[in-house]
């Protein structure tokens, strides 16, 4: 067996174990996204997934896209790159993402994540107008909602781990956020 | 690898940045897991589209990426309705050097392994105008009307489209079931 149909085992192998049904990995352009978004879409259609369900993964998806294009950076040294995964299990939808992200930055998104975690949905509610109203553009574009908006439409916390990706700038960021099946 | 405290709550994550270096390390573009019954096939075009549109190749060459995807999609991935929903096929695109390589893989069972196995070696050790002509007789050929008809004229189709170059495996599961990988080159040229 040559080289590629070994790596070709390998991704299905990951992906039959965790259940994904979607891996992009490379530039996320707006294109791309539209393209995903547009196949993630047909997919649940034709699953039978309910409507309310499939508009939670659906707007989920695509705050979790816009995040991870507004921050894929490219780290020189391993030469990472961004990632999304769809994962389907038997009773909820997980949407991963996964993105070098400058190590000084970490310990910030991690509080700004802990602390929408730490919130019910009526905080939640009041904290996303508070934000909205006191945002500020960034420079790549985003007004700091992100991570309120998704932990507001999937219902669930955040979860998230950094691994070493062996560089002195960059580690490696992973977001996963839940979405159930039976609403 | 860096661990908050609220993340040991959290389920591990790693394979994540595993396939990320896989997929990085071959070049693969995406990878979809599915059981391709439904209608995918426009929107799994419509990503390989957006992918390559900025890589400036020429339409024939995108021509033969696009009828190598839908044979894939159509007769390799596609398993029967019915069957349990498991979603056991496999599509991923990746980018080579001279172009673009087409993988996907299904599981098989036996009696289609053995009838795949032996178009699969007889299209091999024949040149691209014997596989023309081949085509041409199972177009025709009623012996070929029965039994997998259309996904002997898809393997044979995939073999025209890539000039030939067409590498397979079959690893043997349990329960009498087969994974049957197909990889496909197709070049720039």
């Amino acid at each position: 067996m040559n080289l590629s149909l070994n790596s070709f085992k390998q991704i299905h192998s990951i992906m039959n174990e965790q259940d994904a049904v979607l891996v992009y990995s490379g530039d996320f352009g707006q294109d791309i996204i539209k393209s995903m978004l547009k196949y993630a879409e047909e997919k649940l259609e034709s699953s039978g997934i309910d409507d309310l369900v499939r508009r939670k993964i659906f707007n989920v998806m695509v705050e979790m896209l816009q995040n991870i294009s507004k921050h894929q950076f490219v780290d020189d040294k391993s030469g990472a790159r961004s990632i999304f995964i769809l994962v389907e299990k038997e009773n909820d939808f997980q949407l991963i993402t996964g993105n070098p992200i400058r190590q000084n930055i970490i310990s910030d998104v991690k509080s700004r994540i802990d602390r929408v975690n730490n919130m019910d949905d009526e905080e939640l509610k009041i904290y996303y107008k508070e934000t909205r109203l006191a945002s500020r553009i960034s420079e790549v574009g985003g007004a700091g909602l992100g991570f309120i908006d998704i932990a507001r439409k999937s219902g669930n916390k955040i979860e998230f781990e950094t691994f070493s990706l062996g560089s002195d700038q960059y580690d490696f960021f992973t977001l996963k956020t839940r979405i159930n099946k039976n609403n | 690898m860096t661990l908050f405290c609220s993340e040991l709550k959290s389920n591990r994550m790693e394979f994540a940045l595993n396939l990320q270096k896989i997929m990085l390390n071959d070049n693969y573009l995406i990878a979809i897991r599915d059981n391709f019954e439904n209608l995918l096939i426009k929107s799994v075009l419509n990503i390989t589209d957006k992918k390559i549109q900025s890589e400036e190749i020429e339409l024939h060459v995108k021509n033969r990426i696009f009828s190598v995807i839908v044979e894939c999609v159509q007769n390799i991935c596609k398993t029967e309705k019915g069957s349990d929903r498991k979603k056991d096929s496999v599509l991923l695109l990746n980018r080579i050097n001279n172009g673009y390589r087409i993988v996907a893989g299904s599981k098989i069972d036996l009696e289609r392994k053995k009838r795949l196995s032996e178009l699969l070696t007889e299209l091999s050790g024949k040149s691209v105008d014997k596989i023309r002509e081949h085509w041409r007789f199972a177009l025709t050929d009623k012996k070929t009307m029965d039994v997998g008809k259309q996904e002997n004229l898809a393997l044979i189709e995939l073999f025209l489209r890539s000039h030939g170059n067409v590498n397979y495996f079959f690893s043997d599961e349990e329960n009498e079931m087969s994974f049957f990988m197909i990889q496909i080159e197709i070049s720039n040229i």
